[in-house]
């Protein structure tokens, strides 16, 4: 049992981060002190081209190690310690540090001209690919330490904690944003450190996720023939590589990706008519292995678009509410008194059928 | 001539009968052959029907004279202690129960030489010697099977287990390369249940055999397989469910052969005999027989060894694209190997050389007829060979351009998804459907007498299988394998079977070495 708690203002206007401390707070009898955490979106404004690491590091050695091996592969702006609040509840905390960086050990090495290049979407990609393998790097190579986050102008913060208490050690109360999901986990399968909580990201992609991926042997086999690493120890993470995988690396659209990640059942294709019948039968022929099993409840989102998903048989709860340009989901509907008291409509998401929610027009959060 | 010298199938018995030479103690002239079991018949409820004695086709059961009432002879079942290999036919067509098969005890104090002293002395038989032992079926050596060893995963409070019973349970599933980059998508093999019947050649099995076979798979929604020994014309509409197999002997490959399948199988080896090729003697080659192989009535039916087009992967490759520019690429191509030591390069340089399907056969795989030492002694357990298939695949990134199917020795459900967990799309049923059809296991399909029917061409003898109980015997054994695997996956918590292929993390294994674990890719159970 876990309880997720994600909002979007489709106008870019921006949310407060002490309404959401509340609004998982609420929800306190979902989790059992053992994480949580919030990714937030639009962040950093003066920096937006540069990648956001918030890296943890359990001793000071390792923290070194750390902060050779980034600058060793990335040109660092700026470095710094994540600004945070002694809370009490909070006994043991790694050392948390924050970097803005870009690819290469120097900014000149990537102009576009010498990439090979020639649009600025080009380059995007290219410094994406670089990104995503130097994070599966870091992760492996660097003893004790890891990387919470590593998209432009977006950062997570978590730990080991209730999510409320986690809020107000890393200032979240403080920070205002468009797009938030945040996470108070109750861990089954493995045992609870400051990596294993959520939000998982990768590049601009964080999750949150209440319940089991029972397929997790498979999704893991299948995401590393594409060179995803899974060091995390936690089923989660597969989520936010597999929306990675499909919608960054192999340009599907979103809808087509929660088709493969929980796609309708055989008697349901049938239903449907023949054009849509062709696709579903396609996906479901072709990616099995990246079909997610299991029960469970996710809040995915790149800073432009917020995707909640249930299982198909919405085996955990997940409720929505539109306010206007905003939407909120819950893993509870109280989490709403907090959000959006006076709320236009609220609904359960069904199983199996996703909310995509879409910034409007040009509003984009992570730019 | 190519034969092999082979051991002649045990007749009646009258080789063994002691010629009674006045001394009755002659050596080995007047050996009687070491037999393992016989009928004991309870005479007190025999009604003395002669049923049994109809029934047995290997001459065991001889009826004596017992008495005369009314005039008319009455006659006693008697046990000719010379043939009986407890293919328990007589015991179940007893009316009266009054059959049972025992082991006749061999006492040796030797334990070292026990079990091959019996061999020893058939080789060296005067009576009926020089032969290299011949077995059918897959191999019943004593090694472990690592599918007991190997525990699923159940949920228990974080994760709801699903009832199979209210909730949707898929079990379909599609074979073939799953190539999405392709602009023509090659084609797949969409299986209801992930059970196909694994490759039997007429010849091997009766007409009769294959029928039903085609019909329950066609009712299943799964695929039958040929085997070598070509199409016959009657199966042609099963062409929806059927897949064709090309051997080495090539038998009835034609256009008609090609035009009523769904896929196509090259058979590089047999898990019961890898590198060994097959042999149908001419007095099996009759009328239909001959038709369907395509080879002269009477002629020995031989498979070599080797493809002689294949002697290295490169010709394979051409072989498949052979096949598939003769299909019009719209029949996947399966390639059927044995579980080698060498599996798994075996298998990805196979699947780099267009294979859309890959189907590992084992050592427990059946055979109509191999030399005993090659089935007991050659090949790999099919557990740990698709599990280093399917890894190897994946290493190299190819593990979506290729179906597996794990074939030999699966015995039930249980081994049917726990050959899933370790990497298999799907699996191939060979033994498992002749028992269902009522086998009895005597491993003696190779004298083609088989008394249920189900193994030989003798005209009396294939009568003895009903198409029509036959088709639904299959259609119940894998009916019910698959509500077991449902009820399996529910337990795990799983609703779709894709979510279980390669999925080790649901198995767990017991007694077992780090090496046999990190094979397998198991975690120890506790872990």
């Amino acid at each position: 049992m876990c309880g997720i708690v994600g909002g979007i203002d489709t106008a870019g206007g921006v949310l407060s981060g002490a309404d959401f401390i509340q609004a998982i707070k609420i929800q306190h009898e979902r989790g059992n002190g053992l994480g949580g955490g919030f990714a937030a979106y639009g962040i950093y404004p003066e920096f937006p081209d540069y990648y956001a690491l918030h890296v943890a590091c359990d001793t000071e050695r390792a923290a070194r190690e750390a902060d050779e091996f980034i600058r060793a592969h990335l040109y660092v702006k700026i470095t710094e310690d994540m600004p945070t609040k002694d809370v009490t509840s909070i006994t043991w905390h790694p050392l948390l540090k924050r970097y803005f960086t870009y690819p290469g050990p120097s900014n000149e090495d990537l102009k576009l001209s010498n990439l090979g290049v020639t649009t600025v979407h080009e380059e995007r990609e290219m410094l994406d690919v670089f990104m995503k393998k130097f994070v599966f790097s870091f992760n492996r190579s660097i003893r004790g330490a890891f990387v919470m986050s590593c998209g432009r102008n977006m950062g997570v913060f978590k730990g080991v904690g209730y999510p409320e208490d986690l809020g107000e050690f890393y200032l979240i109360d403080k920070m205002k944003a468009p797009v938030w999901i945040t996470h108070s986990r109750f861990p089954t399968n493995t045992q609870s450190w400051w990596g294993g909580a959520h939000p998982f990201s990768l590049l601009e992609w964080s999750v949150v996720h209440n319940g089991e991926i029972t397929s997790y042997g498979v999704n893991r086999n299948y995401l590393e023939m594409f060179d995803y690493e899974c060091t995390l120890k936690t089923d989660t993470e597969v989520i936010s590589y597999l929306f990675d995988l499909f919608v960054r690396e192999q340009k599907m659209s979103l809808e087509d990706t929660c088709s493969i990640l929980s796609p309708p059942l055989w008697d349901e294709i049938e239903k449907v008519d023949d054009r849509e019948k062709k696709k579903l039968t396609y996906l479901r022929q072709y990616y099995p292995q990246a079909l997610l099993n299991g029960p469970f409840a996710i809040l995915v989102t790149n800073g432009k678009e917020m995707i909640a998903m249930n299982d198909n048989l919405k085996l955990r709860p997940l409720v929505c509410a539109q306010s206007g340009d905003r939407f909120f989901f819950s893993s509870e509907e109280c989490s709403f008194e907090v959000l959006c008291p006076e709320r236009g409509k609220t609904w359960m998401l069904p199983g199996g059928r996703p909310a995509i929610v879409r910034m409007k027009g040009d509003v984009d959060a992570a730019a | 001539m190519l034969q092999r010298n082979v051991e002649k199938p045990a007749d009646d018995g009258s080789a063994n009968k002691n010629t009674g030479n006045g001394h009755g103690l002659n050596m080995l002239r007047n050996w009687r052959r070491p037999v393992k079991y016989m009928p004991v018949f309870d005479y007190t409820r025999c009604t003395r029907c002669g049923l049994c004695a109809t029934a047995c086709t290997w001459g065991e059961i001889r009826l004596v004279p017992e008495k005369v009432v009314e005039g008319k002879p009455i006659t006693i079942p008697v046990a000719n202690r010379s043939s009986c290999g407890a293919c328990h036919y007589c015991e179940r067509q007893c009316p009266e129960d009054a059959i049972t098969i025992v082991d006749i005890p061999f006492v040796s104090s030797h334990r070292y030489w026990r079990g091959d002293q019996k061999n020893l002395w058939r080789q060296a038989d005067p009576n009926n010697p020089g032969h290299v032992l011949l077995i059918s079926t897959g191999s019943d050596s004593a090694l472990m099977s690592y599918f007991d060893q190997l525990m699923f995963d159940a949920c228990q409070v974080t994760n709801p287990p699903i009832d199979p019973l209210r909730e949707p349970m898929e079990t379909r599933v599609f074979l073939g390369r799953k190539d999405f980059s392709a602009a023509e998508k090659p084609p797949l093999l969409q299986v209801e249940t992930p059970i196909l019947f694994s490759a039997m050649s007429f010849g091997s099995i009766n007409l009769r055999v294959q029928i039903a076979e085609a019909k329950a798979a066609r009712e299943l929604g799964t695929y039958w397989n040929t085997g070598e020994g070509g199409l016959h014309k009657q199966l042609n509409e099963y062409a929806g469910n059927t897949i064709v197999q090309v051997a080495s002997g090539r038998f009835g490959v034609s256009p008609r052969f090609f035009r009523n399948c769904s896929g196509v199988e090259i058979k590089i080896g047999q898990g019961a005999k890898p590198g060994i090729g097959g042999h149908l003697p001419g007095e099996k080659v009759t009328d239909e027989i001959s038709k369907t192989r395509m080879i002269p009535k009477g002629a020995d039916a031989l498979s070599p060894a080797p493809h002689h087009d294949i002697y290295s992967i490169e010709d394979l490759r051409q072989l498949i694209f052979a096949i598939k520019e003769t299909t019009r690429y719209r029949k996947p191509v399966s390639v059927k190997v044995s579980a080698v030591h060498n599996i798994a390069p075996i298998v990805a340089g196979i699947a780099r050389a267009g294979a859309d399907i890959i189907a590992i056969d084992g050592f427990r795989g059946g055979t109509g007829a191999a030399p005993r030492r090659i089935r007991q002694s050659m090949g790999i357990p099919i557990e740990l060979a698709i599990s280093a298939a399917d890894k190897r695949l994946r290493e190299e990134k190819i593990r979506d351009q290729v179906s597996l199917i794990a074939a030999g020795g699966i015995r039930n459900s249980a081994d049917v998804l726990k050959a899933i967990c370790l990497g298999a799309d799907a699996v191939y049923i060979g033994t498992a459907v002749l028992v269902a059809l009522g086998c009895g296991l005597c491993q003696r399909c190779y004298a083609s007498r088989c008394s249920y029917g189900i193994t030989t061409n003798r005209p009396d003898l294939a009568q003895r299988i009903d198409i029509d109980i036959a088709q639904e015997a299959l259609v119940n054994l894998v009916q019910a394998w698959t509500d077991e695997i449902k009820e399996l996956m529910g337990g795990m918590g799983i609703n779709t079977i894709g979510s279980l292929v390669g999925n080790r993390e649901r198995l767990r294994g017991i007694h077992l070495t780090e090496d046999e674990l990190d094979v397998l890719g198991v975690k120890q159970a506790g872990k």
